[in-house]
């Protein structure tokens, strides 16, 4: 009499667990754990694997991206780790208890086995990780998939044969038009579909005759569905009814027919889908291969309406899976560890703000408790991810800011003594990389590491005045143009004659404001647009100037998004280097008052340091 | 219990004890007081009587449920009607067992083997543990002539000492399981179902322990 009745009527309650049969759910109430989190405790840790679903019995919880942005909180009788599980990829967000709570862990496996026995069990959850991939923020407009209307997936007009025809005839046009379902009408109006299968199945392995019509063979009044409908919706619909093509009706007239092969395409242009990918793969030839799809999905990716933050981020998400899925190769090949470390990215990749075009920057933090053996293996393992990045396309830093570099492959302690020389004896050579080392971001292994050194940076950083307006007087060093043909700083020779490199000019000067600003009010965070909202928060700078500041990095962005799109479509590679003649009036118009509030906040900076 | 006590005791019921179950029992060895809580195994248990007086009452079920690291595992709980001497009496209207329910019960004999099998090398965890640890050492006793040797954890008594060593125990606190679940913020639970309580009870011992400063340093002779 193994009853838990209080734990099995919770579980038959929970959404999606409510179709379970009474076997069903008695077999997940006896084969779960309980676990309690008191408030501020983490549950699952970012880029760590998840083997368990886990169910809120009592109190909350909140799920953090690795920025530290709020993506959902979750309550009593709400399900989290679903998507790791799911996609059998490391968990994405920081999941911390807000309450004192209780916890249901359902061993992975129990729940795998359900989605198999039960399909709507299974259809729950699909959907569940589709409206969690659509809150995420790398997937707000950045879609491939689920959240696009079905009228967006037809890529043809409706091929249809009329209801009179035969079954030869049908079979020809199918032939002709290359389609594997054809609908049939009767007098202009919808009546049936028929598929290469019904021919298979209903005609020759029958041994009918073709001069039969083709009324005899077709499926009447197949399920269709509205053109407005989303597309995991019409995805849901062929799963659940088992069929392969889907007519799309639009006040009732047919439009056209989506195919499962149309879904799994656009699929597969969701950067999740890649991550996942990339996370199956176990040698640096299959991440190698599956980074070839990389530049097609960044084009796709730049020619839906993505603006410039969501971009950054999607190229970034793409870029850390690389570097984790390299790690975890090298740390199969090599064996474990000898101790614990942090690979660490720096520069736009620490950012999230990485472009069509980026070269890797990275470091290696390892605990106190390394020895000077231990090198020999992280010498190693930097080899393989310094050089597994570069065959992806991610090209060797120029400077050689990599951890194969040994100079950048140090213990904690060596790395906060770097920090507090650079802070505190700014030299020219100091600033230079304190620029590109403060945008410092753990991608693989303890994030904790890098916690405690940007902890100790923040400390140093936000009392070190002089620093901090050497740091603001360096960020002169480009100013943005003004007036557009007159000031505009164009390179006056060699292969970018007469334009101007919006990343240095633009981009560049609006990083330094936000790293400084930021670093000002003892802030710790790394992408520019939250540096210039936590600066505002606490006073650093007005909310007019980093809304302004915002706008002013979207704008250039977006340019930056389209000139590399043109630049992509033309068969070019993509770079920083627009040319006047490429941008309408209204863009130049934009693009000067952008630099005109770059330009303000350089003042304001040089003013908050004293510096005339 | 002083654990050095209780191995001495235990060490006496072995030379002692001819009986089979009883020494396998014995021969396993408690955990040592300075094992971590996430590293031990602890059985938390609950027993429905036909009353309150630990030397009259007989047992009518029994429900146990393990803790291990750190978390109630559910695969582990187990519970067992017994069947009484003598009826159920008014007892029925608190847990519902009737007579006819207990009639196919296992003997005392039975259930106090299969307890023995579950803590054998394990600790015994009670909320209130007066009554339910008297009968239990009742029935070893009436089966093979030793108490019920084992280290036990009585989740009241703990929440006692806590409060009294921060001069929280007013008149008018309760500790009570329900009462003490609603403080940790745990839900609410129909009572008086043996496994129901003992999840109960085990959801309550983790609550408490993942409460305590440095909780992750709590070793078992923290915790008795």
């Amino acid at each position: 009499m193994n009853e838990l009745p209080e734990i099995t009527r919770f579980v038959a309650a929970l959404p999606g667990f409510d179709v379970l049969t009474e076997a069903q759910t008695h077999a997940v109430a006896t084969s779960m754990q309980i676990g309690y989190y008191r408030a501020g405790n983490d549950v699952l840790h970012v880029g760590s694997e998840n083997k368990q679903l886990h169910i809120v019995r009592s109190g909350a919880l909140e799920l953090r991206n690795s920025e530290g942005d709020l993506v959902q909180r979750v309550a009593e009788g709400e399900c989290f780790g679903f998507p790791s599980l799911m996609n059998h990829a490391p968990v994405r967000n920081q999941s911390v208890a807000i309450e004192d709570t209780l916890i249901y862990h359902l061993d992975g496996s129990v729940f795998n086995n359900l989605r198999r026995e039960n399909a709507q069990f299974d259809t729950f959850f699909i959907r569940s990780l589709s409206d969690r991939l659509l809150a995420h923020p790398v997937a707000t407009k950045l879609h491939g998939a689920a959240d696009r209307e079905v009228s967006q997936l037809i890529t043809r007009l409706p091929v249809s044969v009329d209801a009179s025809a035969t079954i030869q005839q049908a079979a020809q046009k199918m032939v002709e038009e290359r389609v594997s379902a054809m609908l049939v009408t009767d007098e202009g109006q919808f009546c049936g579909i028929v598929t290469d299968r019904d021919i298979r199945q209903r005609v020759v392995a029958l041994g009918c005759e073709g001069q039969r019509s083709i009324r005899s063979i077709m499926s009447i009044d197949p399920v269709s569905i509205d053109s407005g409908a989303l597309a995991y919706e019409a995805a849901l619909l062929m799963m659940q009814k088992k069929i392969h093509h889907l007519p799309v009706l639009a006040e009732g007239k047919l439009v056209g027919m989506v195919s499962r092969s149309d879904f799994m395409r656009i699929e597969t242009e969701h950067p999740l889908y890649l991550v996942n990918d990339i996370a199956k793969q176990t040698t640096v030839e299959g991440i190698i291969s599956a980074c070839q799809r990389l530049p097609a999905l960044i084009a796709s990716q730049i020619s839906t309406d993505a603006n410039g933050e969501q971009l950054g981020k999607f190229v970034t998400t793409i870029t850390d899976s690389v570097t984790q899925q390299l790690c975890r190769i090298g740390e199969s090949e090599l064996g474990a560890p000898p101790c614990a470390y942090a690979w660490v990215a720096m520069g736009s990749q620490g950012r999230q703000e990485q472009s069509a075009r980026s070269d890797q920057d990275n470091a290696l933090v390892l605990d106190d408790k390394t020895v000077a053996a231990d090198d020999k293996y992280f010498a190693a393992l930097a080899k393989i991810v310094n050089d597994g990045l570069d065959a992806c396309g991610y090209v060797y830093c120029p400077g050689d800011v990599m951890a194969s570099n040994p100079k950048w492959r140090q213990s904690l302690r060596v790395w906060k003594q770097y920090f507090t020389n650079w802070i505190t004896v700014p030299e020219q050579k100091a600033l230079m990389h304190a620029n590109i080392f403060f945008d410092l971001r753990c991608v693989h292994g303890e994030a904790r590491l890098v916690d405690e050194l940007k902890a100790s940076i923040r400390e140093d950083a936000s009392k070190n005045e002089i620093f901090l307006a050497l740091m603001a007087r360096n960020a002169m060093a480009f100013q943005p143009p003004l007036g557009f043909f007159r000031q505009f700083v164009l390179e006056r020779s060699g292969e970018h004659k007469n334009t101007l490199d919006i990343k240095l000019h633009g981009i560049m000067p609006l990083v330094e404001i936000a790293r400084i600003r930021a670093l000002a009010a003892g802030e710790m965070r790394i992408s520019t647009r939250n540096r210039l909202r936590a600066a505002a928060k606490a006073g650093e700078i007005t909310k007019t100037d980093a809304a302004n500041l915002i706008d002013a990095l979207d704008f250039i962005e977006k340019l930056r998004v389209e000139h590399q799109n043109r630049q992509m479509h033309a068969g070019l590679k993509p770079d920083n280097h627009l040319s006047p003649g490429e941008m309408s009036p209204l863009a130049r118009q934009n693009l000067k008052s952008a630099f005109a509030q770059v330009r303000v906040s350089q003042a304001a900076l040089l003013n908050r340091f004293h510096i005339a | 219990m002083n654990q050095v006590l209780l191995t001495l005791q235990r060490w006496r019921a072995l030379r002692r004890s001819g009986d089979a179950v009883f020494r396998t029992f014995i021969e396993q060895p408690i955990p040592a007081p300075g094992t971590l809580f996430t590293d031990a195994e602890l059985v938390c248990m609950d027993i429905e009587t036909t009353g309150l007086n630990p030397k009259t009452v007989d047992m009518l079920s029994i429900g146990w449920v393990l803790i291990r690291n750190s978390k109630v595992d559910l695969a582990t709980a187990e519970a067992h009607i017994v069947k009484p001497n003598g009826g159920v009496g008014h007892s029925a209207s608190v847990h519902g067992l009737t007579d006819t329910m207990v009639s196919d019960g296992i003997k005392p004999s039975e259930a106090i083997e299969r307890v023995l099998g579950v803590l054998a090398g394990r600790v015994l965890v009670v909320h209130h543990a007066g009554l339910d640890k008297t009968l239990l050492d009742r029935i070893c006793r009436e089966r093979y002539s030793e108490k019920l040797l084992v280290p036990m954890i009585d989740t009241l008594a703990l929440e006692h000492r806590r409060r009294s060593r921060h001069h929280h125990l007013g008149e008018n606190i309760s500790l009570r399981l329900p009462d003490l679940r609603q403080h940790y913020n745990l839900p609410w639970y129909r009572g008086h179902n043996c496994l129901t309580d003992a999840v109960a009870s085990a959801e309550l011992l983790i609550a408490m322990v993942a409460a305590r400063e440095q909780h992750q340093k709590t070793t078992l002779a923290d915790l008795y």
